[in-house]
This record gives C-alpha cells, sequence and structure tokens, in this order.
C-alpha cells in the first residue's frame, strides 16, 4: 500500500448560489416560453384559441373574468407563468448535480417535469385556480405534453451553467490542487 | 434459466396487460345513440351561437365570450367524436332542430344594439337547460368514459352560464 499522498486536481468551486439562480432563471424563461408557445399553439390547432392558455392562467388573480376580460389578464397570465416556470427552474438547478452533461439534464428534466405537472395540477391549480383545474380537466393529456416541453427546454442548464461560470474543468481559475490523505 | 423465464413471463403479462377487448363495431346502444346525438347536436348548436356572437356582438366581452364558446365546444365536440370512434360507434349527425334554428335567426334579424343582451340571456337559459338535462342523463349512462367525458364538461358548461350570468350584470358592456 503506498503511504504517498495522492492529489488529485478536481473540480472543487461549486456553483455559487447566485449562479445557480442566474442559470435557474434563464432556463426557467427558455423552457416557460417553449411550453407556453406549445400550449398556444396545440389549443389554436384545436379551435380553442390562441390566448385560452394564458387567460387560463390568469383566472387565478381575475377569476373567470379573465376568459373574457381585455387584452391585461393575457399579460397577467404570461407573468404569472414565468414566475412559475423560473421558480420551478432555479429547483431544477439547484439540485441537478455539477457536471451533468446535457443528456443527463434531458432525462432529468422530463422526469423533473412529470413532478412539476403532479404538484401543480393536483397540489396547487386546485386551491389557487379551480377555474383552471376544471379546464385542465377538460384536456387533461395536453396539459401533460407542454409541462414535458418544459422538461426538455430544462436540457439547456448545463451549457448555461458552462457558459455563466466562464470556463471548463480544467480552467485553474476554477480548481485547485487537493492533496487527499487516507 | 431463470432470467430468461422471467424476462418471458413478464413479456407476456405486460402484452397481456397491453391488449384491449376489441371495440365494439356498429351503433352504439339505443339510448347511448340517442344521448349522444343529443350532445353531438347541441355543441354544433353551440358553436353556431359563439360563431355568430364573435361576429355581431357590439360589446368586446361578449364576442369574447362568443369565442369562448365557439372554441370550448368546439373541443368538446371533437373529444366526444374520437370517443364515439374509439368504440367504433357511428353518432348521427343531427341538424339544427326547428327551434334552434328559429332562435338563430331572431338572433340575425335583431338590431345591433339589442343583439348582447338577447344573445347573453339567450346563452344562460341554454346552459342551464343543457347542464339539467346532462345531469339527468348522467346517472343513467353505465359506459365508464362517457361518464368521465360529462364529469369533465358540466363544469365548462357551468362556466359559461357564469360567464353569461356575470355578463347580465354588467349589463353587457365592454
Amino acid at each position: 500500500m503506498s503511504r504517498f499522498p495522492e492529489t488529485r486536481r478536481h473540480e472543487l468551486s461549486q456553483p455559487l448560489g447566485g449562479t445557480k439562480v442566474a442559470v435557474g432563471f434563464l432556463s426557467g424563461v427558455l423552457a416557460g416560453a417553449a411550453m407556453l408557445l406549445f400550449q398556444s399553439v396545440a389549443y389554436w390547432h384545436l379551435g380553442g384559441g390562441f390566448w385560452v392558455p394564458e387567460r387560463q392562467v390568469a383566472c387565478a388573480l381575475y377569476g373567470l373574468d379573465a376568459l373574457i376580460d381585455p387584452g391585461y389578464v393575457v399579460a397577467a397570465g404570461i407573468v404569472i407563468h414565468f414566475t412559475t416556470s423560473v421558480a420551478w427552474a432555479i429547483i431544477f438547478s439547484a439540485i441537478l448535480p455539477l457536471g451533468a452533461s446535457t443528456w443527463t439534464a434531458l432525462w432529468a428534466g422530463l422526469a423533473y417535469s412529470v413532478g412539476v405537472w403532479g404538484v401543480m395540477t393536483y397540489g396547487v391549480l386546485p386551491w389557487f385556480n379551480e377555474y383552471m383545474y376544471q379546464r385542465v380537466a377538460f384536456m387533461p393529456e395536453w396539459n401533460l405534453y407542454g409541462h414535458f416541453v418544459y422538461g426538455f427546454g430544462l436540457l439547456a442548464t448545463p451549457s448555461l451553467r458552462r457558459r455563466l461560470r466562464g470556463g471548463n474543468l480544467s480552467s485553474r481559475r476554477n480548481s485547485r490542487i487537493l492533496p487527499l490523505t487516507p | 434459466m431463470p432470467t430468461r423465464r422471467a424476462f418471458a413471463v413478464l413479456a407476456a403479462a405486460a402484452a397481456l396487460a397491453a391488449a384491449k377487448p376489441p371495440a365494439p363495431q356498429g351503433p352504439p346502444p339505443a339510448d347511448m345513440g340517442r344521448l349522444l346525438s343529443v350532445i353531438h347536436s347541441t355543441h354544433l348548436y353551440e358553436i353556431e351561437l359563439g360563431r355568430l356572437a364573435a361576429d355581431r356582438a357590439q360589446s368586446l366581452r361578449v364576442r369574447r365570450y362568443g369565442q369562448r364558446m365557439l372554441g370550448d365546444h368546439r373541443i368538446a365536440d371533437r373529444k366526444l367524436m374520437d370517443l364515439a370512434r374509439a368504440r367504433g360507434w357511428k353518432i348521427e349527425s343531427a341538424a339544427l332542430s326547428e327551434e334552434e334554428r328559429l332562435h338563430l335567426q331572431a338572433l340575425v334579424a335583431l338590431p345591433a344594439a339589442d343583439f348582447d343582451v338577447a344573445f347573453v340571456s339567450g346563452a344562460r337559459e341554454g346552459h342551464r337547460e343543457t347542464m339539467d338535462r346532462l345531469a339527468a342523463a348522467e346517472g343513467t349512462v353505465t359506459d365508464r368514459a362517457i361518464r368521465r367525458y360529462l364529469a369533465v364538461t358540466m363544469p365548462i358548461l357551468h362556466q359559461h352560464w357564469l360567464l353569461a350570468a356575470r355578463l347580465l350584470q354588467l349589463g353587457s358592456r365592454a
């Protein structure tokens, strides 16, 4: 057994909290935008109307009037949607392991999106947006597909991490030698 | 080998679980056929009403209400037809009844200033009648998918009724 301590170059610097939040914010905006666009196009294609998803979200603030009120409710729905998507993406950014590949982020994102769908559909909507809950029950599969699109969008998280940290794993600025002693 | 046998058993179990009973072919049962035909023709009528309101209403809110009726009943009708198709049932495409046709004609003939209130009042009463009819029918339906369809469609009809009541309260002002 060797008595010499082995040294290894580790990627030690953990993403700072601010970086995680920034990465989560950006990936949440991207994934949220993809999800919203998918839902809007789907509803339009099915004959329901392009802005219906946004109006449904806005029912949390304006009640059923959000379905017939002027355009400001659409803006409110968009704000609520992106606030929620960013919040969930920040959590995802925090729990995704450091150094995870885009491929890992893809599968983790899809699995995560199923969890988000479950919590939002059955844990949040019945309490905070009953009207949207009823409308989602009317077309449940499209709500799930939309969340899959969101999860797919989260695969950008590792790439955003690398960009925001401004380096790669072998960067001297981001690593130091750590002696390992048994 | 135990592992190979286990895989074979799992594969057979999965195949059995995935196997669905063949869909019945031909027309639906008599009572179900009547109910589905009534629901289908109601959707078509509401779609026409919604289209009329989206084109003719003076108030923007009433126009949006018409668009909502049009969109939701389109989706509901599509779901109904998909459900019937999955079972191999053919729903008879019913024309508008005499009463419905006369109501539409009366709305079209109304002066623009009177359209909104007349439309919204009619929509409120019409949705109330439809909800009562479907609630009565729901108790007689045994098919689980149809019961589920009725259960998720009723809240949407209720929302339309609530919106109509709200619009009357607002005086159909934009």
